[in-house]
């Protein structure tokens, strides 16, 4: 059954599909070489000046030699990364636990059940998606402030499961819909109540969909400083990204000692992407694409 | 669209025959059971997005420095607003990057994703590093990027050594707007690539060669056969497009901070520093409420637009 069920397959769906269209010749090639030389060039020498020595970086910034290690050990040890590291893993851990399961619920009912008021709801969500969060700073600042929430982890994680789970109801939503009707309704036949239907046929069943929106809600709140920057005003509680603003601040023109900081802050999310990249690039696009 | 019978979405879309459970005692118990798996959502929503939206609402009409209590002013903030010219430099940005937004990632991720679909080989791994810089951490490729941008040890240096003079891209008032919206636009256009890639593939292959074969132009086919079967992407991507044009943040927090002068200020980056560093709370929600009128707006007209497509 579930090798059959893959609606969520939504990729480059065949290879070379539009050949006969586009001639893929070297004009072709070398306009996509220029965008990932343009994609990656950047990135590459974040790494190459995180390894390099201050003298080889004053003599030649952006050409290669004076390899070291020197640098990320001081960021790390500096910038005190391992518990960065902790607090913002912690958070993607919850916030991706909460939210699977909070927007994969309501997906469940916006789909399937029948309730009054289902259409309004769906709307709010889409509207609270465009929606400039950001912008609802002030009262939750001040909200938190009264019941204490500044400089907790509960206090973020809170945030993020709020701001991500429309984006991730969406995604659930447009999986559920692909998975034909036929197989609630024989399970409501037999007698099984909603709980019972979504917990053992529609949880394991969106299992992929899990990965996916697990995967992006954790990339996106350990790169979020927006909120962090905000709420959490003791040093020691920073999750990484904001552990990062406030360490470039302070070595502003150590150029060297910033990018090993940036390699630090980023090796985890590009290690994730490149686990999960053809979940969460596929999952992304299912939940656009329709 | 009048039809007024009780019966299910699901029936109505004509996606399953109407069943015995639509009985009116059935609707009931569901509907009770509905709320129920919304109610965690529906709670996190509430305190998240609802209620401080409705409070930034509220304190658009207020005067306030965040340690006394709010005063209610009416609509001073609004006509304070009308006239402040930071506002309208603001506006001018966000429109200026709200164009570049528009043109570029589209016209870009149009056609790399027309091309990638011709591959045979090897589109997975492209699709993968193109969109990496999507998911970096943006307080990271900020700094790397005013790292390159900067005059003494960036591009500038390798430019100098092949004899081009370049300009001080994030120290000059007239391009460092567009240079912040380039460096963002080289985050963000993978995100448009892919969603294209994503549709390219349902477009159907056999309409395309059926019109080469009658010797349709290429262009001719991507006119008038790709494009419109792309049409409700393309209206996806650009209501993305104009939305987060207008809640862009990061890169200008990061890399300008908004100045030279106020020469990169956009809304986002000016609501907040009149909220933390001038400490008028009142006048940043009133900001805040503006963005929020441009966003219902955009939406609205999509959903709009959307509306008239299905009918």
């Amino acid at each position: 059954m579930r090798s059959r069920l893959r609606p969520w397959r939504s990729g480059p769906a065949r290879p070379g599909a539009l050949s006969r269209l586009v001639h893929f010749g070297w004009p072709v090639r070398i306009w996509i070489g220029l965008l990932v030389v343009a994609a990656l060039i950047p990135i590459l020498e974040l790494i190459n000046i995180a390894l390099k020595t201050s003298d080889a970086f004053t003599a030649h910034p952006l050409g290669l030699g004076g390899l070291t290690l020197s640098n990320l050990s001081a960021a790390w040890t500096q910038g005190d990364y391992l518990r960065g590291y902790i607090i913002s893993g912690v958070i993607g851990v919850c916030v991706a636990i909460v939210v699977t399961l909070v927007a994969s619920s309501a997906a469940y009912a916006l789909v399937f059940i029948r309730f009054r008021g289902k259409e309004v709801l769906f709307g709010w969500y889409m509207m609270s998606m465009a929606l400039p969060l950001a912008m609802f700073l002030v009262p939750i600042f001040y909200a938190y402030r009264r019941v204490g929430l500044m400089d907790t982890d509960q206090g973020l994680i809170l945030l993020y499961c709020g701001i991500f789970c429309p984006f991730s109801t969406l995604l659930f939503r447009s999986f559920y819909t692909s998975i034909p009707v036929s197989l609630r309704e024989s399970a409501q036949i037999d007698g099984a109540s909603e709980w019972r239907i979504w917990t053992s046929i529609f949880l394991p069943l969106a299992r992929p969909m899990f990965n996916t929106v697990a995967a992006l809600v954790a990339i996106w709140s350990w790169n979020e400083f927006f909120f962090a920057n905000a709420f959490i005003q003791q040093g020691g509680r920073q999750p990484v990204a904001l552990r990062y603003l406030v360490f470039a601040g302070n070595y502003a023109g150590d150029w060297p000692a910033i990018m090993a900081a940036g390699l630090i802050a980023l090796i985890p999310i590009a290690v994730l992407y490149f686990v999960a990249q053809r979940r969460i690039v596929e999952g992304l696009v299912s939940g656009a694409v329709k | 669209m009048s039809v007024r019978v009780n019966v299910s979405p699901s029936v109505q879309a004509g996606l399953r025959p109407p069943s015995l459970l639509d009985a009116p005692a059935h609707r009931r118990r569901q509907s009770v059971t509905g709320w129920l798996f919304v109610a965690p959502s529906l709670a996190l929503n509430m305190v998240i997005v609802l209620v401080p939206a409705v409070a930034t609402v509220v304190l658009s009409f207020t005067s306030w420095n965040g340690l006394s209590s709010p005063r209610f002013t009416g609509l001073d903030n609004y006509r304070m607003l009308l006239a402040d010219p930071e506002f309208h430099t603001a506006i001018v940005d966000n429109l200026k990057w709200l164009c570049a937004y528009l043109v570029v990632p589209i016209t870009l991720g149009f056609t790399t994703a027309l091309f990638m679909s011709s591959l045979r080989r090897g589109g997975a791994v492209l699709r993968t590093l193109l969109f990496l810089p999507y998911v970096l951490p943006t307080v990271v490729t900020a700094q790397l990027w005013s790292m390159l941008l900067s005059p003494v040890n960036g591009v500038n240096t390798l430019l100098a050594d092949v004899g081009i003079h370049a300009p001080i891209w994030l120290g000059n008032p007239s391009l460092t707007l567009w240079s912040v919206v380039a460096v963002d636009i080289w985050r963000f256009w993978g995100l448009v690539l892919v969603i294209m890639i994503g549709s390219m593939g349902k477009v159907d292959t056999q309409l395309v060669e059926a019109a080469l074969i009658d010797g349709a132009g290429r262009f001719a086919v991507v006119r008038k056969i790709i494009i419109p079967q792309l049409r409700s992407t393309l209206a996806l991507i650009v209501m993305l497009c104009l939305l987060w044009s207008f809640t862009a943040f990061d890169y200008v927090f990061v890399m300008t901070q908004g100045g030279p002068g106020y020469a990169s200020q956009i809304l986002a980056t000016y609501m907040y520093s009149i909220a933390f560093q001038y400490n008028e709370l009142g006048y940043a929600a009133t900001l805040a409420v503006c963005l929020m009128v441009i966003a219902l707006f955009v939406t609205i007209i999509y959903r709009f637009l959307r509306r008239g497509e299905s009918q």
